[in-house]
């Protein structure tokens, strides 16, 4: 919501061309991205000659520089209060968001999304802990979000945003405190059952050597030990599955946590007696060692999981918390009113519908267009939620808030159709109910004939029942493999952001693909430039960066890269006006130019930009380029024996051509929202289960109708909010990949839970007819375990790594 | 005989211990930032003096 330093530094960078091709960021070294800033300092020496341009990669490397090498800086950036209070953030109010930490003070997520890469991540926590040591500052960078551990009465928030501020870190507030760090309760609950299971074990084993001269006491004395280690295993370690066994049993729906509560306290109590009794039946040691496998396996799919529902929250997290007043002055969301005037500097997103104040202003409508341009609008204009402002200050009256914003509206109606999707985590949790119910009977019936029939037995049989027959194969099957597909996934910067996202994609059949910014992509290489008159195309590309400087058009940097490729001369334009829905036009040498569609130059309309002037004009044609891995991702899919089919918005020309180019067969053109969704839903109709993968807003429609949603990592945040799969580094070979790990996956999960079930059967009943003995019943369950999860593994080796041309996943998974 | 008992009673004070030690650990935040600590070797932290020079690449 304080872009405004943000703000002071593109403008610094505005008056600039774009950086050539191939250039790095002087700090850290990555490519240069949207984020990209000349240095001030280098930017006045090329005025003077040879002296070749420097530039940073983002906010935080430019802050990184003033940070620490002030003097490199001939004017030393000055981030300190421009005019902003940042009081606003101590309010009462603002308490809801934070959480009590478990050691003293307050733990607060921020939304930092100048973050870039791991400098950005120093800088941040060098500065705060300046401020004060005390501060626990964690940076997540492929989250791009911070976590903040700190003391209200000694470091109130307003001074830790301010400095956040001050070095170039504009933070938001996350609604929701979420936490997505390892829990601190599983950690110490594992750490507990896995000290005790071994410990248990280093006393157990002169039991099981029991046929050997160990004196009866001494074995009774060491079953005492390893009951008294098992002590906290159980009550501490095993509560979560007290807890949840209770729960289900409030539900009415016992599952695998009733189970495995049962089993323990079966397991437990019989032991007990047996200890009692003086019995060498103990199996303390398997009670401990089945807690811990357990526990880990659910911490593993939790700390997996945790990650993905942080990353899509923060993605979700459109809206800032607090709007700033046209007076100035911060106020939170809820309490604003209709007719209140808001202010919004280039770089935040309007928070409210509204009528706009300011004379003219800038407004990229992404949010509802998805890939159209900005567009300027005039005073007394409709400005709507979700718009972003891309230059301009934004002055604007609010007609509507909150739920009866357009942007609501459409987040509401893509929501319902996604409320239509089948869940089918149901059917695995009603087989976990079934097979429970099932054991538990069994088990009663067991010991019932047992009791009959011998009743010094019925203790031993019914606990061999239930152990043998333990869950520890059907519980570690789904979530172990699961785990084990989302890192997999991870590392080829795939997020899954739906839980049964995997069973889902593993039934896909056809893949259908929006084009613009999903198949394609526009950049400098692929601009054609035919002039007329004594026009030179060197020229042209000069003239054209000259009146684009500082446009945020998606054509504008194309085309300045050109320019720059191609090493025009440097125009300067004045008197630049902003035509809406048209170009723009300014003064360049005298003489006026025109830049923009070829209605603007009184030409018929053509799929072009058309540059004007004084008896000379130029037609720039942008060819769209194959998106990374597009080609690979097509035929890879066509061996998976998927089919594939384009829909786009576009016409029909562009997009036959890209079909023929990269093979696809079928295609829809000038297709809207509405009808990319109603052939997404032909197709469920017909029994096939679509993917669909997209970008734009418009897609978040058609995207809910897909069986399942693929969205690419720079799209915006509505279109991701309903989406299955965000694909983070925009490199379609992933979808395959995707695929094939789904499926793989699923086989795996099949035939584990096929192998529990075949040895459930077969030894379920052995156990109850007395064949098999505790401590057989438990080697037996051990090994079918690990058998599991050694099958489970296979995944690890069957998935392709992320290889080298996956640069931009490098820092998300480099940290991950 | 002897030595059991007197291992024994050790090994259960090493295991409170273990135990303490990382319910310790656990609760100042050493596990909250696992990703953040194995880039921490990279960083300078005579960054103030000198300018920073080109970060690795290949990190």
């Amino acid at each position: 919501m304080t872009a405004a330093s943000a703000h002071v530094v593109r403008e610094l960078s505005t008056a600039t061309s774009l950086p050539a091709l191939g250039t790095c960021c002087v700090h850290c070294g990555e490519a240069l991205g949207a984020q990209a800033q000349l240095l001030p300092a280098l930017q006045d020496q090329t005025n003077g000659s040879e002296a070749t341009p420097a530039w940073v990669c983002c906010v935080g490397c430019l802050a990184a520089m003033n940070f620490a090498a002030p003097e490199l800086l001939s004017t030393p950036l000055n981030h300190s209060d421009d005019g902003h209070n940042f009081a606003g953030w101590d309010r009462a109010e603002l308490m809801a968001h934070m959480q009590p930490a478990e050691s003293g003070g307050y733990v607060v997520n921020l939304a930092v999304d100048a973050v870039h890469c791991p400098n950005c991540a120093w800088l941040i926590e060098l500065s705060l802990q300046r401020i004060s040591p005390d501060l626990r500052v964690s940076v997540d960078v492929p989250l791009r979000m911070l976590r903040l551990q700190f003391d209200p009465a000694q470091q109130p928030l307003s001074k830790l945003v301010a400095a956040l501020n001050q070095i170039g870190y504009p933070a938001r507030l996350i609604h929701g405190a979420s936490d997505h760090k390892l829990s601190n309760k599983s950690l110490k609950q594992l750490f507990v059952a896995g000290l005790c299971a071994l410990q248990a074990m280093m006393f157990a084993e002169p039991l099981y050597w029991s046929n050997s001269d160990l004196p009866l006491q001494t074995a009774q004395f060491f079953a005492w030990l390893s009951a008294l280690i098992t002590l906290p295993a159980i009550s501490y370690s095993g509560s979560r599955f007290f807890t949840g066994a209770r729960n289900e049993l409030r539900l009415g729906r016992p599952a695998i946590d009733s189970l495995i509560a049962l089993s323990l306290l079966l397991a437990f109590i019989g032991s007990g007696i047996g200890l009692l009794r003086g019995s060498q039946a103990v199996y303390f040691d398997a009670i401990a060692m089945f807690i811990f496998v357990l526990l880990l396996g659910r911490l593993l799919e939790a700390n997996v999981m945790a990650k993905a529902r942080a990353f899509s929250m923060r993605l979700q997290d459109v809206m800032p918390a607090m709007a700033r007043l046209a007076s100035g002055g911060l106020r939170e969301l809820h309490k604003l009113k209709f007719g209140d005037c808001l202010q919004a500097v280039p770089g935040e997103v309007l928070i409210a519908d509204g009528v706009l104040q300011s004379a003219s202003c800038v407004l990229s409508n992404a949010m509802f267009d998805g890939e159209a341009a900005p567009t300027l609008l005039l005073q007394g204009a409709p400005v709507f939620a979700g718009a972003s402002v891309a230059s301009g200050i934004c002055v604007y009256q609010i007609t509507a808030l909150g739920e009866n914003t357009q942007l609501a509206q459409i987040a509401r109606a893509s929501q319902q159709t996604a409320a239509a999707q089948n869940p089918s985590a149901a059917e695995t949790a009603l087989m976990a109910t079934r097979f429970t119910l099932a054991v538990m009977a069994l088990a009663i019936c067991t010991s019932i004939v047992w009791w009959l029939i011998a009743p010094e037995r019925a203790l031993a049989v019914t606990l061999s029942v239930l152990t043998v027959a333990c869950p520890c194969a059907l519980g570690l099957a789904l979530p172990l493999t699961r785990a084990l597909a989302h890192a997999c996934l991870q590392r080829l910067g795939v997020i899954l952001l739906q839980p049964d996202a995997l069973d889902r994609i593993a039934q896909v059949d056809c893949v259908m693909f929006d084009k613009t910014g999903t198949l394609t992509m526009i950049d400098a290489k692929s601009v054609r430039v035919a002039t007329t008159g004594s026009l030179s195309t060197s020229d042209a590309l000069g003239i054209a960066r000259a009146l684009e400087v500082g446009s945020t058009h998606p054509l504008a940097r194309p085309l300045s890269q050109a320019a720059d490729a191609a090493q025009s001369a440097q125009f300067m334009a004045s008197a630049v006006e902003h035509l809406p829905g048209l170009g723009v036009r300014g003064v360049i040498n005298g003489a006026l130019w025109r830049l923009g569609k070829p209605a603007l130059s009184g030409l018929a309309d053509a799929d072009c930009v058309v540059l004007s002037g004084p008896q000379a004009s130029a037609t720039f044609d942008f060819q769209e380029r194959l998106q990374q891995g597009a080609i690979e991702a097509v035929s890879a899919l066509k061996r998976l024996g998927i089919a594939t089919q384009i829909v786009s918005g576009d016409s029909q020309a562009r997009v036959q051509a890209l079909a023929t180019r990269l093979g696809i067969s079928r295609q829809d053109y000038r297709c809207t929202p509405t009808e990319k969704s109603a052939l997404a839903k032909a197709h469920r109709a017909a029994g096939r289960f679509p993917m669909m993968l997209g970008d734009g807003v418009n897609d978040a429609i058609a995207l809910a109708g897909a069986h399942v949603a693929v969205s690419l990592g720079a799209a915006n945040p509505l279109a991701r909010m309903h989406a299955d799969v965000l694909l983070l580094n925009d490199d379609l070979k992933a979808v395959p990949a995707l695929i094939r790990t789904a499926r793989q996956s699923v086989i795996i999960a099949r035939q584990n839970l096929l192998w529990a079930r075949a040895y459930n059967v077969v030894a379920i009943p052995l156990a109850a007819l007395g064949c098999i003995g505790p401590v057989w019943a438990a080697v037996g369950m051990a090994a079918s375990s690990l058998l599991v999860s050694l099958n489970a593994a296979r995944l690890l080796h069957k998935t392709p790594k992320a290889g080298a041309p996956l640069a931009s996943v490098k820092a998300s998974t480099a940290l991950s | 005989m002897n030595a059991i008992l007197l291992l024994i009673p050790i090994s259960l004070l090493l295991i409170v211990l273990a135990i303490w030690a990382f319910f310790w650990a656990v609760d100042h935040a050493q596990f909250d930032a696992l990703e953040r600590a194995s880039l921490v070797p990279l960083e300078r932290d005579d960054a103030e003096s000198t300018p920073p020079p080109a970060h690795t690449r290949d990190d």
